[in-house]
């Protein structure tokens, strides 16, 4: 449990006193031009049925111009973990992620593809798909992309635009809400403050992006499954 | 010359004679296809100032034992027309039509003409015919409708294509991912006139397309994000931040066209191609909190100018004498 322990900036900026081994188990910790800079600037949690599940973050050599910033995350139970690399087949999202299944190692590939929404609202590309075909919660008002696993399941990203909106999602499939007691004060009170990025959703120019909050519904066998939760903070807000 | 065949005009000029070959009609080539129209927008692109002219290449077929010359008899006047490429397999030869807007009916017809030794096949008894003093090349045929112009002059188109103010180019200090084009690229308002008689919605015309150009419209964004990674004591002891930024580029590639209206001969231009880019990256990577990618829907097949712009020579006829 590499990630779980790192709550604030301190430990943030700790992290490879913290956890050496991780340090000695991925070159590009190892990189001496960022060796003894690195700090987490973004940490990510994933919220299921009021828990969380995965604990990621992006990690970047500090005090330096030659940064080299990572993203690695891990489920909480130890069951796998996930390290993004560059995948260019998409407009928006040119990643994927690996993920490596413990204690097996088994590796297989989660990719990811950006909706035809998100690319009109971040670059006027009229491209993709908006997941028509899919069983949509009437609620949410914008779909933004979709990733999957071959052979296992498919998880489409919608922006959240409040607590009630999820708690409208959670309903319409039959599902669980994916905050917990905690979370539901975030999600009334500063939605804002878990945003994975600000974009200019509505072409109204720097000072007026939108806070995208994410969340998901995982379909298995077009059967909706798991309603989760995005929060990602960064370590100085 | 001490003997042979002429006939001059009364400004002096030889209309026909035993030297100079006429050209005379072969017939009209046959529309064999189109590419279905395209380019009435950028494609992949959805913001403001999208629209296009647009365009249709039609293809004809003829056969043509010379090289034809090949006049353009437009089926509707309001639309930009010229012949875009010209080749050949043995006698058979193509032709590539470009006309503005993106309808696939109304192709226009194309009337061909060739030297009177090239023209074969008639069983009429009756006309002038003019050989060449080797006695057996015809120089003119009345059997086979000699060409008969009625017009010509020359054009140029002007040297920018598009409707908006001035030529486009690149700007920077945009905001990160601005991606909304501010440029009017067609070109509905950007063409040269000369006069011309007759019935318009009668004539045919014959011009080379020389000029073409392309240009792009560029936008640089740039976002900073700064924060404090260490402080004490209420100070930021030092900082760190996450640079982000995006190019939008949308291009178009033109050319040179012609238009029949009453009264006038018009060059202007029509778009051939068009694309739009656009990239997004800023530092780090991977679930939805940094990396970036890019998308192109082609790319300029050269650098933004305008080239061949010279004045073209064209002729008009009269597509009523022909069958």
């Amino acid at each position: 449990m590499f990630l779980n322990h790192i709550n604030d900036g301190k430990d943030y900026l700790d992290f490879e006193v913290k956890f050496p081994d991780l340090l000695v188990a991925d070159d590009w910790l190892n990189d001496p031009r960022i060796k003894n800079r690195m700090f987490m600037a973004n940490k990510q949690r994933v919220f299921l049925d009021g828990k969380v599940i995965i604990i990621g973050g992006w990690f970047s050599g500090n005090f330096s111009t030659e940064k080299k910033p990572t993203y690695i995350g891990e489920a909480v139970d130890g069951s796998f973990i996930i390290l993004f690399e560059k995948n260019e087949t998409d407009p928006l999202f040119k990643w994927r992620g690996v993920i490596t299944e413990l204690p097996s190692n088994t590796k297989k590939i989660i990719n990811y593809e950006s909706s035809r929404a998100l690319r009109l609202g971040v670059g006027n590309l009229n491209t993709g798909t908006n997941y028509e075909e899919y069983d949509r919660a009437p609620s949410v008002n914008m779909w933004l992309g979709r990733s999957w696993i071959e052979n296992e399941h498919e998880e489409l990203y919608f922006l959240v635009e409040s607590r009630e909106m999820l708690d409208e999602v959670a309903t319409y499939y039959g599902l669980p809400v994916p905050y917990d007691d905690e979370m539901k004060v975030v999600l009334d009170n500063n939605l804002q403050s878990i945003r994975f990025k600000s974009y200019d959703l509505n072409n109204e120019g720097e000072g007026n992006f939108v806070a995208v909050v994410v969340a998901s519904i995982t379909f298995v066998n077009d059967t909706a499954t798991t309603l989760k939760l995005y929060e990602t903070t960064r370590w100085n807000e | 010359m001490s003997y042979g065949f002429a006939a001059i005009n009364t400004s002096g000029q030889t209309i026909i004679s035993d030297e100079m070959e006429n050209l005379h009609f072969l017939g009209k080539a046959t529309l064999t296809g189109n590419d279905g129209g395209n380019y009435g927008d950028f494609p992949g692109y959805g913001g403001a100032n999208d629209t296009l002219d647009g365009r249709v290449i039609f293809t004809y077929t003829i056969t043509a034992t010379a090289p034809p010359l090949v006049f353009i008899k437009p089926s509707d006047y309001n639309r930009w027309h010229a012949i875009i490429t010209q080749s050949n397999s043995g006698s058979t030869w193509t032709f590539d039509v470009i006309a503005s807007g993106t309808s696939t009916s109304d192709a226009p017809e194309l009337y061909c003409f060739v030297n009177a030794n090239s023209t074969s096949g008639t069983t009429s008894t009756h006309g002038l015919v003019v050989w060449k003093p080797d006695g057996t090349t015809r120089t003119f045929d009345s059997r086979y409708n000699p060409l008969a112009i009625s017009d010509g002059g020359t054009l140029a188109p002007p040297l920018d294509p598009t409707d908006g103010s001035g030529l486009p180019g690149n700007t920077s200090g945009h905001s990160w991912n601005y991606a909304t084009n501010d440029h009017d690229f067609r070109s509905t308002t950007r063409y040269t006139s000369s006069a011309v008689t007759g019935t318009y919605s009668a004539l045919m015309f014959a011009a080379p397309s020389l000029a073409q150009a392309t240009y792009k419209r560029q936008m640089e964004g740039y976002k900073k994000s700064t924060w404090c990674c260490a402080s004490c004591c209420g100070h930021c002891l030092c900082s760190s931040s996450q640079e982000h930024w995006s190019t939008a580029m949308w291009w178009v590639m033109y050319r040179n066209t012609f238009r029949l209206r009453s009264g006038y001969m018009d060059a202007g231009w029509t778009n051939y191609a068009a694309g739009y880019s656009f990239s997004s990256s800023h530092e780090g990577g991977g679930w939805f909190g940094g990396g970036g990618g890019s998308y192109s829907s082609g790319s300029m097949p050269y650098t933004a100018k305008t080239i061949n712009l010279t004045s073209n020579a064209y002729i008009i006829a009269d597509a009523t004498r022909y069958g």
